[in-house]
């Protein structure tokens, strides 16, 4: 094998439940806290920040990528591909393999597997794999407990990269213990401690010990164990059982901080634990879901460039949420007036027309005055000078407030009031116009910095527009 | 310049307020008939030779009711021209204008020009879901609030103009507004009482905002050289104008100004030969107040970033060095898209006549060169506006 890791990205949503707040609500008691995706976030939003945050990480470009392969159970779509809207968003080309995984938390290992396959074919010579789950607990059901939100990107590709991929192991039986029909909107779960011995436990450890056993390596090889966690105890057990020391899972434990993030966690922990991990060392990685395990085998190799927003960013700034605003969240608790109506559904040709210009986004660079218009189809002339001839530029993320608004009285279907309206200049100069998110009412102030990011604007006919809102920088609080 | 003169000749406006008794087409032709009972010499019907229309939001009572047949159906006048325009908030005052370049081209003699909008047929919630269809993704979360309210934070922050200094504004509107018996609203407000009314849209509290009003307004104009046929005091069209600006608030280059107003005024003070200096009296577009901070500055009654000031001067009351919104304004009066450029119209036609229908004679404003200006600012973007100069000098 030659497939290497050259770059990886993470992203976690702002907000987290402390346990304890879900035990407030229905008994019992709770530790830690999961990472839960905002209103106006999903996988698919997810998927954009760690994806943008592990092309930069790995320095390859855009249109550099040959495949794009996502794995989640959480997708808000039984027929729609979630991978066109990412694409568009990260500026992708549409020659390229693109394949949805789901219907397990073990999708984005089955995705590695085929990128790494597809690298060391030849077939694809750069893949972008990601892992991204908002994962959807029936409210207080035992898995409300546990679920987190995350994603978690790899460009994958001839190395040496980050880390060398030198072997995979899968172990899958008819075992069932989770599961989640098409016509439901929550997880369920059989018996907790059936699931975790005869599911989680077996095919964990089994995936480990036939890859161990390929290789002809021990545990005391790796000096990283990373296994994915269902639960705060399983995986220790499991890493027990298995002869690995506490030193050794250590640096991939973020059950505690994050949850049960389904897809995305196994590449969340690697993350984690390749920041801290120096050349040469071993890491052994192993995913679960519904009766199957994917175990493989990294060497690390280099550390990559530096990222924007590193793992530890995200899990540094944060804000806490209660129980009420959580189930607002997940939709359990709304207004049931119908929301307004757009002008047009999400649909629209227009909204194929402009997708990826107003998604990434993009500008049209008048070549005689210099004033970027925006966007570039809506601009044939110049709507300074009257100029024709443009040069089509990526327009930066990062600016600040100029101005803004905040909207107390909404039309029915915004689901965060009051909303802002930011008008900030970017980093080029470029006035642009957003919704502001996830921003509380006193801290919105003239020349406060801003970056834009994809969010979910609204959904009609059950389909989302995605389009970019800005926030204030995460930083650590 | 060449066009023929156009005057005023009559003028009506029925009561503004929440008319849920009232159709679209009682308050049509209640305006219609105050209008012509407003000819001083009286008018047949059968004079009027074309009419138009002002109307923002033909559908808003429920059902489409667009085109300027609406107009001339109920009223009585099938058969003649009737155009509908529709050009955001300065629609009653583009219908004007439109009209007046019928007459002033030379085809009409007389013309009606009458502004209309059944806006509370709709619930509250109605109208700002009009708002969420404007461009899915540029204009999401658009409302006229946010289209006003940037420019108040920019405005505050480049010329330290305050909360206070807008409140003042609706203090002195809905003064005024209690004079005025064809007002929406009929109460006085503080400072204190704008201060704390509910926040609507930051920096804009309730009672910084217009209300939504049924309303309606109607003019007669005609040649000049025959105004004097159906009154002794015809008020005379000196000068108007139009300006645009881009579409979209991200294209525009100052949120501290609308400059389609500053185009529009430039080219309405340049046709009537006026000045600033030479007007007595304004009516123009206080939808929230800082809109009319923003306006007087870019019609030329103070420098850029002063209007705030010469608000809390009390240059701008009645009896202050000049009147602005004298009827109330938008703010008090009511704000009825189309009908609220022609209800302008219709109140600075009886200052310049010096006959406002009020028992009260502080709402008569002081004369002293006898021209009036009126406007309106709105449409998508905020982006045109409408100018126009009245005056009782021939």
């Amino acid at each position: 094998m030659k497939a290497s890791i050259l770059g990886y990205g993470t992203y976690l949503p702002r907000y987290r439940i402390p346990r304890e707040e879900i035990a407030r609500a229905w008994g019992g008691k709770g530790r830690g806290e999961n990472a839960v995706a905002w209103v106006n976030e999903d996988i698919i939003t997810m998927a954009i920040e760690a994806a943008h945050n592990a092309l930069t990480h790995s320095g390859v470009r855009p249109d550099e990528i040959g495949a794009i392969y996502l794995g989640t159970e959480s997708s808000p779509f039984i027929e729609l591909s979630t991978i066109g809207v990412i694409g568009a968003a990260l500026g992708l080309r549409p020659d390229i393999d693109v394949v949805d995984f789901g219907a397990s938390t073990r999708a984005a290992t089955a995705a590695l597997k085929t990128a790494t396959d597809a690298v060391c074919a030849g077939r694809i010579h750069k893949a972008l794999v990601i892992g991204s789950d908002s994962r959807q607990p029936s409210p207080g059901g035992e898995l409300e407990q546990g679920f987190g939100a995350g994603a978690a990107a790899l460009v994958i590709g001839e190395g040496p990269g980050v880390a060398q991929i030198y072997g995979s192991f899968t172990y899958a039986t008819s075992f069932r213990d989770t599961w989640r029909a098409t016509s439901e909107p929550h997880v369920r779960l059989f018996e907790p401690r059936y699931s975790r011995e005869y599911g989680y436990a077996k095919h964990v450890t089994e995936a480990v010990q036939g890859l161990l056993s390929e290789m002809g390596a021990t545990i005391p090889d790796y000096h990283h164990l990373v296994l994915y966690q269902p639960d705060e105890r399983a995986s220790r057990g499991v890493a027990r059982s298995l002869g690995a020391t506490p030193a050794q899972v250590e640096a991939a434990d973020l059950f505690p901080q994050v949850g049960d993030a389904g897809a995305a966690l196994v590449f969340l922990s690697l993350a984690a634990v390749l920041d801290v991990a120096g050349e040469g060392e071993r890491v052994l990685a192993c995913s679960y879901g519904s009766g199957a395990s994917d175990a493989f085998a990294f060497t690390v190799t280099g550390k990559g460039k530096a990222a924007a927003m590193t793992l530890d960013a995200y899990l540094k700034s944060k804000d806490y949420l209660d129980y009420t605003t959580l189930l607002k969240l997940r939709g359990l608790l709304k207004d049931p007036s119908p929301p307004a109506k757009m002008g047009l559904p999400p649909m629209s040709p227009l909204i194929s027309r402009e997708m990826s210009e107003l998604l990434r986004p993009l500008g049209a660079k008048c070549r005689r005055c210099g004033y970027v218009n925006f966007p570039p189809s809506e601009r044939r002339i110049c709507i300074r000078c009257g100029d024709t001839s443009f040069d089509t530029v990526l327009l930066p993320r990062r600016g600040q407030i100029h101005t803004f608004c905040i909207n107390f009285y909404l039309p029915a279907g915004f689901d965060e009031s009051p909303l802002p309206v930011i008008i900030a200049d970017l980093e080029d100069g470029t006035r642009h116009r957003a919704l502001g998110t996830e921003m509380k009412t006193e801290d919105v102030k003239v020349d406060r910095e801003v970056e834009l990011v994809v969010r979910r604007l609204a959904t009609e006919d059950s389909v989302n527009l995605y389009g970019n809102v800005f926030r204030f920088l995460r930083q650590a609080a | 310049m060449g066009w023929n003169r156009v005057a005023v000749v009559g003028a009506g406006i029925i009561k503004f307020g929440e008319l849920f008794e009232k159709s679209a087409e009682e308050m049509i032709e209640e305006a219609y008939l105050a209008c012509l009972m407003g000819v001083d010499k009286g008018i047949q019907p059968k004079e009027i030779e074309a009419a138009w229309l002002g109307t923002c939001r033909p559908g808003l009572h429920g059902y489409q009711t667009v085109g300027g047949v609406s107009l001339v159906g109920a009223i009585g006048l099938a058969g003649i021209p009737c155009t509908h325009v529709e050009n955001g908030c300065p629609t009653g005052s583009d219908a004007f204008r439109n009209a007046v370049l019928g007459v002033a081209s030379g085809v009409y003699d007389v013309a009606l020009c009458l502004g209309y909008e059944k806006m509370r047929d709709n619930t509250t919630q109605g109208l700002l879901g009009l708002a969420a269809q404007g461009h899915p993704v540029l204009q999401r979360g658009e409302t006229a609030m946010t289209m006003f309210a940037p420019q108040a934070v920019r405005h505050m922050h480049e010329f330290g103009t305050t909360k206070e200094q807008m409140a003042m504004v609706a203090v002195k509107n809905h003064y005024n507004g209690t004079l005025d018996p064809y007002s929406h609203y009929q109460n006085l407000v503080t400072v204190e009482d704008v201060l704390k009314s509910p926040p609507v849209c930051y920096p804009l509290n309730l009672l910084d905002c217009c209300p939504q009003t049924d309303g309606a307004a109607a003019v007669i104009l005609c040649r000049s050289d025959i105004a004097h046929k159906y009154t002794d005091k015809p008020v005379y069209v000196a000068g108007f104008g139009m300006g645009t600006d881009v579409p979209y608030v991200h294209e525009k280059e100052k949120l501290t100004e609308f400059v389609a107003t500053v185009r529009a005024v430039k080219q309405a003070y340049s046709m009537s030969g006026l000045t600033p200096s030479d007007i007595d009296v304004v009516e123009c577009h206080d939808c929230f107040t800082i809109t009319e901070i923003l306006n007087i500055e870019d019609l030329g009654f103070c420098e850029k970033g002063e209007g705030g000031r010469m608000v809390e001067r009390g240059e701008t009351q009645i009896e202050g060095r000049l009147p602005v919104n004298p009827s109330g304004g938008l703010l008090t009066k009511g704000h009825p898209l189309g009908a609220s450029g022609i209800a302008q119209m219709v109140e600075l036609y009886w200052q310049l006549r010096e006959d406002v229908p009020s028992q009260d004679p502080r709402r008569q404003v002081e004369l002293r060169k006898g021209n009036a200006l009126q406007h309106n600012v709105g449409g998508r973007g905020i982006s045109n506006s409408v100018v126009t100069i009245l005056s009782r000098n021939a």
